[in-house]
């Protein structure tokens, strides 16, 4: 697969500096992480069109139970959608993680994304229940299936993994409630001067279960992209998620001191072959993940996905021109994402002077852009999705 | 003003705050008092979440000193001493159970002085309505972080007019697949864009 890989590289290189035709997709994808390409390449991950827009007849409840389903609908969604990669092939919410083998409780109904209702650790002693996989089953190995059957139909597409890193399947295994209380309590009790005070935090929570998740969840997270491996995944452009351990959830400060020794690692465990993305929400603080090693590649590294937005639901337009310099810079392509209450509620017009203003300044500034659709979603189309990446193919000729 | 305890509630010291309200009554000082620095200890620690300086842990630690101060203080408060700048019932619409930024919006709210009536999550149309038939709240909020369930949120209004109660709560949404333009398609009175502006857009509508 590697090989593969760096293969299509070579030939999209060479195809691209002696000007040999036109480039497909995922060679302009591949260029662009080294070069120039000829225009700002158009990304879509399927996972984010709401299946009923495509056809009627996929529901949550369908996909959640049928690898053949998803496939079909990813099929659908690729004939329809001009984007240049078109990838993330199932719709099964977070259950792709792998929680629900692990006791987190997930609802699923038709018309709503399987969302989590229960989480298995309740208390310290929860967590020694949970057991390590040896292989992969249930929700899991139904991603790991999909993956492997899209690659199979599709070699000349990109399936990157992304799994949950110890943050994010913490959240999913303890709660969104209970997880940042439980990351205060270990903080204050770390940070006390004094027994004395040690002493009184005990007597209001326990600082150990933190650490101790923690702990479980860098196993997990670990195993789990071992597990993908395993089932005849590629690693290749993979990531670990922890999208949960960014600001408003917590400050860099405890990012860096009790979640990023975690990731940090997982990271080594795997080789170093996954990248550990940072979600920041401002190109000074892209700048700072740079000067990590660990945190400055991968795919959240130039991304707009957390940036202030507009009531609108556009990024301050002031955040680009910043952020497309730094990926010229440092050889890399600004991710911008069209939000997708953005694309819902904005008309054609106003699609068409935000595509213009990115791709004018991205190839003003010569630096790779690639364009991508947070979501699309009830009210939205396809076809305005599709209306989007043909705006890139029209304003985006460096 | 009691200015450790302010600090006390801004700065999330759950493990003293029981101590230290039980000192300052013990010490003679007024209850009303004492209630007015734990209130504007949260209010400190929403300005500096606003300001980008607390995250959540620190408001959730904030909230939990206020309350574990309030175990205390409560029997001793008179009646009237509790003033409210009014009352706002929150919750997360049927299907989704993202809690966060309602809880967020919550704490600001609480933080300025307010009552809320926090719903939790999942909450049906007819669990809003009830809620403000019980609690006669000023402002309805509603939250949803998924751009399917935010579609509830219609039904929410729906419910209210159906029972005869749209006229006597003002409605507002928030949550991030939510925009202006949805609010006024479906007839709510105001929208948020984050959790900070959720105070300044309930005054504006009080």
């Amino acid at each position: 697969m590697a090989a593969n890989m760096a293969l299509t590289l070579g030939k999209a290189l060479l195809k691209h500096k002696l000007h040999l035709g036109q480039l497909t997709g995922l060679e302009r994808f591949m260029v662009a992480s080294v070069t120039l390409a000829d225009r700002p390449s158009t990304f879509l991950a399927a996972t984010n069109v709401e299946p009923e827009l495509v056809d009627p007849k996929f529901d949550y409840v369908l996909l959640s139970q049928s690898v053949e389903a998803n496939l079909e609908l990813f099929e659908l969604i690729c004939q329809r959608v001009q984007a240049d990669v078109v990838a993330v092939p199932y719709w099964l919410g977070l259950m792709c993680v792998g929680p629900a083998e692990l006791g987190t409780v997930f609802k699923v109904e038709k018309q709503r994304v399987p969302y989590a209702v229960d989480y298995p650790i309740k208390k310290q002693e929860d967590i020694a229940k949970i057991k390590i996989p040896q292989q992969a089953t249930g929700y899991l190995k139904m991603v790991f299936d999909i993956n492997k059957e899209a690659q199979r139909r599709y070699p000349d597409s990109l399936f990157m993994l992304m799994m949950d890193g110890p943050w994010d399947l913490a959240m999913l295994l303890r709660g969104d409630r209970d997880l940042p209380t439980d990351l205060r309590i270990h903080r204050d009790y770390t940070e006390a001067k004094d027994q004395a005070t040690r002493d009184k935090i005990r007597r209001f929570g326990n600082p150990d279960i933190y650490p101790a998740i923690m702990e479980l969840t860098t196993q997990l997270s670990i195993r789990i992209i071992q597990l993908a491996a395993e089932n005849g995944l590629s690693l290749m452009g993979s990531t670990v998620v922890d999208q949960y351990a960014a600001k408003p959830i917590m400050s860099r400060e405890d990012y860096f001191k009790y979640v990023h020794p975690y990731r940090v690692r997982v990271w080594e465990a795997l080789g170093k072959k996954v990248t550990i993305s940072y979600l920041v929400p401002s190109p000074q603080e892209t700048v700072e993940n740079l000067k990590d090693p660990v945190l400055a590649k991968g795919f959240g590294v130039f991304t707009n996905y957390i940036f202030p937005q507009t009531p609108e639901g556009v990024t301050l337009p002031e955040y680009d021109r910043p952020m497309l310099e730094l990926a010229k810079q440092y050889k890399q392509s600004y991710t911008y994402l069209v939000h997708g209450k953005y694309l819902r509620d904005a008309s054609e017009a106003q699609l068409d002077a935000t595509v213009q203003r990115i791709c004018g300044l991205a190839t003003e500034v010569r630096a790779n852009l690639m364009v991508t659709i947070a979501s699309v979603p009830p009210g939205a189309s396809l076809e305005k999705a599709n209306y989007v990446f043909k705006l890139v193919e029209k304003y985006g000729r460096y | 003003m009691n200015t450790a305890i302010a600090a006390g509630v801004a700065e999330g010291n759950v493990y003293d705050m029981e101590d230290m309200v039980t000192s300052a009554l013990a010490a003679g000082e007024n209850p009303k008092d004492l209630l007015q620095a734990m209130m504007a200890g949260l209010n400190t620690c929403g300005a500096r979440f606003e300001s980008g300086e607390y995250f959540l842990p620190e408001l959730m630690g904030a909230g939990e000193a206020f309350n574990t101060g309030m175990k205390v203080l409560a029997p001793e408060l008179a009646p009237g001493d509790r003033t409210s700048q009014g009352t706002v019932v929150l919750g997360t619409v049927r299907g989704d159970v993202h809690d966060i930024g309602k809880n967020l919006v919550g704490f600001m709210l609480e933080s300025a002085g307010f009552t809320v009536v926090n719903l939790g999550v999942d909450v049906s149309a007819e669990a809003y309505a009830q809620a403000v038939r019980d609690h006669k709240p000023q402002v309805l909020g509603m939250s949803g972080l998924l751009t399917t369930t935010m579609l509830g949120m219609e039904d929410v209004i729906e419910e209210l007019k159906r029972q005869g109660l749209r006229d006597k709560v003002k409605v507002i949404i928030g949550g991030s697949p939510v925009s202006k333009k949805y609010a006024e398609q479906i007839g709510a009175d105001g929208y948020g864009n984050d959790a900070a502006q959720a105070v300044r857009l309930v005054r504006s509508l009080l």
